[in-house]
């Protein structure tokens, strides 16, 4: 029987002619034989795609140098665990550091994020202690430290050493400047009340201005004793002082001792101010005795000028007003040689203060803002600042800032972008111009001329201290002789005389009586002779022919 | 002969032109009560009186109109207006004792009569300085003449110190 669904039968009408028609039937397109090559293709595919999904992250390290590392042959480890292998070692296109070829295993894909970190671990002696020493046997190999951060990265830029702090480690990372700080060392302990909460982690030169850079990291929780406030300062050696109670010897702690050390804190009278963030810089301190005599950070920057000699102004020494401190010294004296007269400065000596708010409040930005604009506020009203001898022994000046009465008028003056506050001259120079002052006029005085007539009346004098001498002398012979001891007693007798005479012309004396009667008498026999005047006047014949006198008016009784 | 007649007229004129001149009489101030003693315990002396100028003379003054003022040619003081005064008043406050005491010195201003026979003494006196108290008054002091003629006008004048004297004695403590 015919299957219709045969596929081998190809005829148009299988019902028609069943016996006379040719069955026709194609050739297969496909043929089992290909099966095989299939499969095998297939599996070969699929091997292919295992292997390489078996395969892990190759990665690309650069090193300063391959020491140590031996294609194929150094290891990659993590945690102490066999991670992957060098797979080759090649010259860097810049021929000076090397490309490693690392092949992981693919597990640790997660592990090469942003911040991953690799090394080569070899036999190390430092300061840290010794370690390493496995790999004398093992030969070196590549330590990884995975980092935080999104996985991915495939080239990385290897360290010279193990880092101290992990990467991944919680904690906070500062930056601190230091002038001189050469006890400190990458590893130098980070010391909080003796308790080591940290380390430096790097250290580097700034050759523009020959200040040291660290990189201090502090772990977690410690980090949050960081304040903006926080001071920072050498505890490397040993500090020793002297009093009554005899030597004091005192050290942080042994490794600060062998190793140096940065110890930090909030010094007194300091608010305990703000968080800070990862990467704030910091000063470091010499030591403890600096710290204390300049606690503060924020300062407004002023330039005096001085035509005195500044011969005894250091760097650091104090500002004062009125005996409070409110800032420090900065610079002293001219820093370029061929500047020794300026036209605008003239032949005035620069110093450069910082004044400093924190020592009378506030140690915030703010804070110096404000402290400015009282300070012009103050200059305008008098304040000016002068240099002042801060020991007699020593000759050590200092900087005096105060309130002057007989000054002109002025104000805190913007130069170049310098602030300059109006300087005065010292009590010291004032007394120096006015003793200057004074000897010039004595120089002009003819002194000569004065001394010479003074010597030649000196010599008059003389003389005449002889001629009275002998006088004198002539005179204590007289009073001395026989005449005179008896005029004491005629002179006496005379007094007495004299004295009884005036008592005879005294107010109650007859004599001074009987004038007055006297001068009455007088003064009636004129008031008569008056009226014989008047009556000559009136009839200048009366001496010939008498005028008839008139009769006087007669008063009657009286009623009482 | 013409000589003798021409004395003889002149004599004649003269003593027909002469006139006659009423006496002068003199007087003197007294003290009515004299002769009575001073009050007990009295440490008072007039040193001096002072006289206004119209009475340095020794006319006796007397008054005819309110302005006008007449020195009597007839009648005048025996001695010094100043000293008659001065007596009076010295007896009056001490008796015959005028050294003890406090010292006073009187002035007066006015010392005269009238036509009418109203009569004025007016003036002041002062304690000398020394122990004590300064004190000084004013007497202001009218009287009228028992009868007329310069005889009661000068009694009249005597018997207006006394009163006077009598106000110095009481206004003193020594002496009231």
């Amino acid at each position: 029987m015919t299957d219709r669904n045969d596929p081998n039968i190809d005829s148009p009408n299988p019902a028609a002619d069943p016996e006379h028609t040719a069955n026709v039937r194609g050739a297969s397109r496909w043929s089992p034989v290909w099966i095989v090559p299939i499969a095998a293709i297939v599996i070969g595919l699929w091997t292919l795609v295992q292997h390489y999904l078996s395969q892990g992250p190759e990665i690309r390290v650069t090193f300063a140098t391959a020491e140590g590392l031996v294609a194929g042959e150094t290891k990659v480890k993590t945690l102490d665990v066999d991670i992957g292998v060098v797979e080759a070692v090649q010259l860097a296109d810049d021929f000076e550091s090397v490309r490693v070829r690392i092949k992981l295993e693919p597990q640790t894909a997660p592990l090469l994020t942003e911040n991953a970190q690799f090394w080569v671990v070899r036999p190390h002696i430092g300061t840290q202690g010794i370690s390493g020493l496995s790999t004398i046997l093992s030969g070196a190999y590549i330590q990884l430290s995975p980092g935080d951060g999104a996985p991915g990265r495939r080239d990385f830029r290897g360290l010279d050493e193990m880092p101290l702090t992990p990467p991944s480690t919680p904690g906070l990372q500062l930056q601190l400047l230091a002038d001189n700080a050469s006890s400190i060392n990458v590893g130098s302990p980070l010391l909080y009340n003796g308790y080591q909460v940290g380390r430096i982690e790097d250290v580097s030169l700034d050759s523009d201005n020959g200040q040291t850079h660290y990189t201090a990291f502090i772990e977690s929780p410690y980090d949050s004793l960081v304040r903006s406030t926080t001071r920072f300062w050498n505890a490397s050696g040993v500090a020793v002082s002297v009093d009554v109670g005899g030597f004091n010897v005192r050290t942080e702690s042994l490794e600060a001792l062998l190793t140096g050390g940065v110890t930090f804190g909030i010094p007194e009278g300091l608010s305990r101010g703000l968080p800070v963030n990862d990467g704030q810089t910091f000063y470091l301190y010499d030591d403890i005795g600096d710290l204390t005599e300049n606690p503060h950070v924020n300062a407004a920057e002023y330039t005096l000028l001085f035509d005195s000699s500044i011969r005894g102004l250091e760097v650091g020494a104090p500002v004062d007003f009125r005996g409070m401190r409110v800032g420090t010294v900065l610079s002293v004296g001219l820093q370029e040689w061929d500047a020794l007269w300026d036209e605008d400065r003239g032949t005035a000596m620069p110093v450069i203060v910082h004044i400093e708010p924190g020592w009378l409040g506030e140690d915030t930005a703010a804070a110096a803002d404000a402290f400015a604009q009282s300070l012009n506020a103050a200059v305008q009203s008098g304040l000016r600042a002068s240099l002042a001898i801060g020991n007699l022994l020593t000759g050590q000046l200092y900087v005096s800032l105060d309130f002057h009465e007989d000054v002109t008028a002025d104000e805190v003056r913007n130069i170049e972008g310098a602030l300059h506050l109006p300087t005065v001259a010292s009590g010291l120079d004032q007394i120096e111009a006015s003793v200057a002052n004074f000897l010039s006029k004595l120089q002009q005085l003819p002194l000569e001329e004065t001394l010479d007539n003074a010597s030649t009346a000196m010599s008059q004098a003389s003389q005449t201290m002889t001629t009275s001498r002998k006088t004198l002398n002539a005179l204590t012979d007289l009073l001395q002789s026989d005449d005179i001891n008896q005029l004491p007693a005629s002179v006496t007798a005379a007094l007495t005389d004299a004295q009884s005479v005036l008592r005879s012309f005294g107010p109650d004396a007859a004599l001074q009586a009987e004038l007055l009667e006297s001068l009455q008498q007088l003064k009636t026999v004129l008031n008569d002779a008056d009226a014989v005047i008047q009556t000559y006047e009136r009839q200048p014949n009366a001496f010939v022919f008498p005028s008839k006198q008139p009769v006087d008016p007669q008063p009657q009784r009286g009623t009482p | 002969m013409r000589a003798l007649i021409t004395a003889l007229s002149l004599l004649l004129t003269l003593i027909g032109c002469s006139n006659s001149t009423p006496s002068t009489r003199y007087y003197l101030l007294t003290d009515p009560f004299s002769t009575q003693p001073a009050a007990a315990g009295c440490a008072a002396t007039v040193k001096s009186v002072t006289l206004s100028p119209y009475l340095q003379r020794n006319n006796i003054m007397l008054q005819t109109t309110a302005n006008e003022l007449v020195p009597a040619v007839q009648h005048r003081w025996s001695e010094p207006l100043q000293a008659g005064a001065l007596r009076l008043l010295q007896q009056c406050l001490a008796g015959s004792d005028a050294t003890r005491g406090v010292e006073i010195d009187v002035h007066i201003d006015h010392l005269h009569g009238s036509e009418a026979g109203n009569v004025v003494l007016q003036g002041h006196w002062q304690t000398r300085a020394g122990a004590g108290e300064t004190r000084k008054g004013r007497f202001d002091l009218r009287g009228a003449q028992s009868a007329g003629g310069y005889d009661a006008l000068v009694a009249a004048h005597a018997d207006l110190l006394r009163n006077a004297c009598l106000d110095i004695r009481a206004a003193l403590p020594d002496c009231s």
